[in-house]
């Protein structure tokens, strides 16, 4: 339903998207996953019609949108990285102010006030001003606000950033819901690859204004299929250790956090005996050795040399 | 779908506490604190009509009139047309007529003190300036007015008036007292010639014309700042309203509204509206409460509302281009300078603070929307009519225009934003 191709922004110096290419199909859950600054708010922002390409196409149902909008946003409901909501406002009267500029009649608005306040779960709390709510509730009432025209497509832009963890699973489970029981195309960008892992059925990695990776969840692990992860922990992790599995050649990457070693090895090989030596040669006294299944975490690892989360 | 955005400013700003109470309570509480510390200091300052009128009579009306008389004694009339003559000659003394039933009219009494002076005196007294104004009567004015008003014989004499410049009000006020008595008394004289109607009648009617002019009140210390302050403080909705719209694009709530399909131009289109209501009602408000607690009424409620309204929309312009400046800008910049320093100038221009000496200074302050609403607020107070606001109307009407149409330049067209 919605097609975009070679889509490029740039803003004064910084080229922030540069030859973006995605689709999505109706009734799928696609991510786009991506460090901060990776161009992803930029896109959701091209691809609602809000700001202009400086090339490049976006095509919602073989239409190009860019010039009209129209069509596009009377079924697209969009949940800005921002809590953009009035403050002064109630989380009822926002969802009033939001219903009526998107021409929503009087009773069929009441009515659809109520059934969002029930998705959103903020039912009790309606009638108290927005900036008494907590940072979950804001997001919550932030979600609520892109639902009540009924949208068959919605862009969600980072809905989870900043909340606890019980917010959180509150909000996955509803965009689960929206998915499954209304049937809403879900465009879900994040820069928490367990998120895109549960929720999506495709998913697009980003980094610096690129897709680097596109596929089902287990074709983009499947990048990974030649290498596994071990996962160490020591009680103290000594630089000439790192050296020395640094210098091995089978290890492709390596990071180490505090007591916590991490290494990407070609998956046939049998690592740990090396690892094992090579504690005992520098005298570190080993916690724990593990092989990890590969996450989406790994995956950019692996192509970028980077962390997901810096 | 402006409704909903209007309806949205005013929930806004009920409930912006501080604002609130900037927007209502603050001029309230500055006018309490004027009327009881300084008090009527001001009163001073503030024009009050008091004016001295010299006649100076280069003839003298009975010997005039007698010698008419006499004239048309020896004139080979009819006897019967003779007498009717005569007796139309005694109830027409145009001098005395000027100078106690309209002039010293229990209405005008107050306003004019009519003072007699030699003819010689005149020249002496033009370079004093002693007097607001000086009317001479020319010689046989009385003679040549019965002759041209009863028997359309010679030309209509003039009074001259002399009017010291500094007093613009008194100046009009005279104008048209003279313009109205020299007109009525040379037409009713030829109705009365044709034997309709008597002299009296046509008298209440030219006290009738001036009437309106008599009622001139003085403006009182407390309705001077009961006008400024509103005027003034009715400016921070503009300031205010920028600052929410600010709000709005900051926060992406405008986004929002845009991907609700309604266009920039339905949405600047509702903040115009928006802030002009809310001014209207700010100065309702001030207006309302000023006359339970002040004693401040209006003469011409119609006439107020009229300049209340109009103001109120000068005020919904300049609330489109502060917000136009913050979205251009992209900052709440043009907001915060508006509302410190630009309110503070144009309330000084205007006199909101203290009545203005300087004429340069009034002359500026003329063209501020607050100036341009005070004088034509003030002259309404003082029970004058449409035709003394024209100008402070078109003043308002032509600054709405113009503002508007800088708003509209300077509001981002579409790509031109990031
Ligand atoms: N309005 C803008 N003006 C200039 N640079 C911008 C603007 N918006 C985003 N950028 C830059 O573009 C890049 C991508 O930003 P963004 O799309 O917000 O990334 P993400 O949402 O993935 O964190 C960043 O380097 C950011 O600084
Ligand atoms: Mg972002």
């Amino acid at each position: 339903m919605l097609e975009v191709m070679d889509l490029k922004k740039k803003f004064k110096q910084t080229l922030a998207v540069d030859g973006v290419n995605l689709y999505l199909e109706q009734g799928e859950i696609v991510g786009l996953l991506g460090p901060n600054g990776a161009g992803k708010s930029t896109t959701i922002s091209m691809i609602s019609s809000l700001i202009a390409p400086t090339s490049g196409d976006v095509r919602y149902f073989n239409e190009s949108i860019v010039k009209k909008p129209q069509k596009l946003r009377e079924h697209l409901g969009v949940v800005p990285q921002e809590i953009a909501l009035y403050e002064n406002l109630t989380g009822r009267e926002n969802l009033q102010f939001f219903g009526k500029i998107y021409k929503i009649d009087k009773n069929q608005l009441a009515q659809k006030i109520e059934e969002v306040l029930d998705i959103i779960g903020l039912k009790e709390k309606q009638n108290a001003l927005v900036k008494t709510f907590s940072g979950g509730m804001k997001r919550r009432l932030n979600i609520g606000v892109a639902l009540l025209h009924e949208p068959t497509l919605i862009f969600m832009d980072e809905p989870t950033v900043g909340i606890d963890p019980q917010s959180r699973n509150y909000i996955l489970e509803t965009v689960k819901r929206l998915n499954k029981e209304k049937n809403i195309t879900i465009l879900y960008t994040s820069h928490y690859m367990e998120e895109v892992e549960y929720l999506c059925d495709r998913i697009y990695i980003m980094d610096q204004g690129h897709i680097i990776a596109a596929g089902s969840k287990d074709e983009i692990k499947h990048i990974l299929s030649a290498e596994q992860t071990i996962l160490i922990e020591a009680e103290d992790i000594k630089r000439d250790w790192i050296k020395l599995l640094e210098n091995h050649p089978s290890v492709n990457k390596l990071t180490a956090q505090d007591k916590r070693l991490t290494l990407l090895v070609p998956k046939e090989m049998d690592f740990f005996q090396t690892v094992i030596e090579t504690a005992n040669e520098t005298n570190t006294v080993l916690k724990s050795v593990q092989i990890q299944t590969p996450t989406l975490e790994d995956v950019f690892l692996h192509l970028t040399g980077r962390a997901l989360r810096d | 779908m402006i409704w909903p955005i209007i309806k949205k400013q005013f929930r806004l700003m009920v409930r912006d506490r501080t604002n609130f109470t900037l927007l209502l309570v603050m001029p309230l509480v500055l006018v309490f604190i004027i009327k009881f510390s300084i008090g009527d200091l001001m009163t001073q300052g503030i024009p009050e009509i008091d004016a001295t009128i010299a006649i100076a009579e280069h003839t003298e009306e009975e010997a005039d009139l007698t010698q008419l008389a006499n004239e048309w004694e020896e004139q080979p009339l009819p006897e019967e047309a003779k007498t009717q003559l005569v007796q139309g000659l005694n109830q027409f003394q145009p001098i005395r007529i000027l100078k106690e039933e309209i002039l010293g009219s229990e209405e005008l009494q107050d306003v004019f003190a009519v003072v007699d002076i030699a003819p010689e005196e005149v020249e002496a007294a033009k370079k004093e300036e002693k007097y607001t104004a000086i009317i001479e009567v020319p010689e046989q004015f009385s003679y040549q007015l019965a002759k041209s008003s009863f028997l359309n014989e010679g030309d209509t004499p003039q009074l001259t008036l002399f009017v010291n410049k500094s007093e613009d009000l008194v100046t009009e006020m005279l104008q048209d007292i003279l313009l109205v008595y020299e007109e009525e008394m040379r037409t009713t004289t030829v109705l009365e010639r044709n034997g309709v109607g008597d002299l009296k009648p046509s008298l209440e009617e030219i006290r009738g014309d001036i009437v309106s002019v008599s009622m001139v009140e003085p403006i009182t210390s407390t309705s001077y700042y009961v006008v400024g302050m509103s005027v003034m403080f009715v400016l921070y909705i503009a300031s205010t309203m920028g600052s929410y719209a600010y709000l709005e694009k900051r926060d992406h709530v405008f986004e929002r509204i845009l991907l609700a399909n309604v266009s920039k131009w339905r949405y600047f289109v509702g903040m115009v509206l928006a802030s002009s209501l809310l001014a209207f009602t700010q100065l309702m408000i001030l207006f309302g409460f000023s006359v339970v607690v002040f004693g401040v009424t209006w003469p011409n409620i119609w006439q107020f509302l009229l300049i209340a309204a109009l103001l109120s929309i000068t005020v919904g312009a300049i609330a489109s281009l502060v917000v136009s400046l913050n979205y251009r800008f992209q900052s709440e910049k043009s907001s915060t300078v508006f509302g410190n320093a630009i309110v503070t100038v144009f309330a000084f221009l205007g006199g909101s603070f203290y009545p203005i000496k300087s004429d340069i200074i009034n002359l500026i302050g003329n063209f501020t929307p607050n100036g341009a609403g005070m004088t034509a607020f003030f002259a309404t107070l003082q029970g004058y009519g449409m035709n003394e606001i024209v100008d402070e109307l078109m003043v308002l009407g032509a600054l709405t225009f113009v503002v508007i149409i800088a708003a509209v330049l300077v509001f981002p067209k579409r790509g031109e934003q990031s």
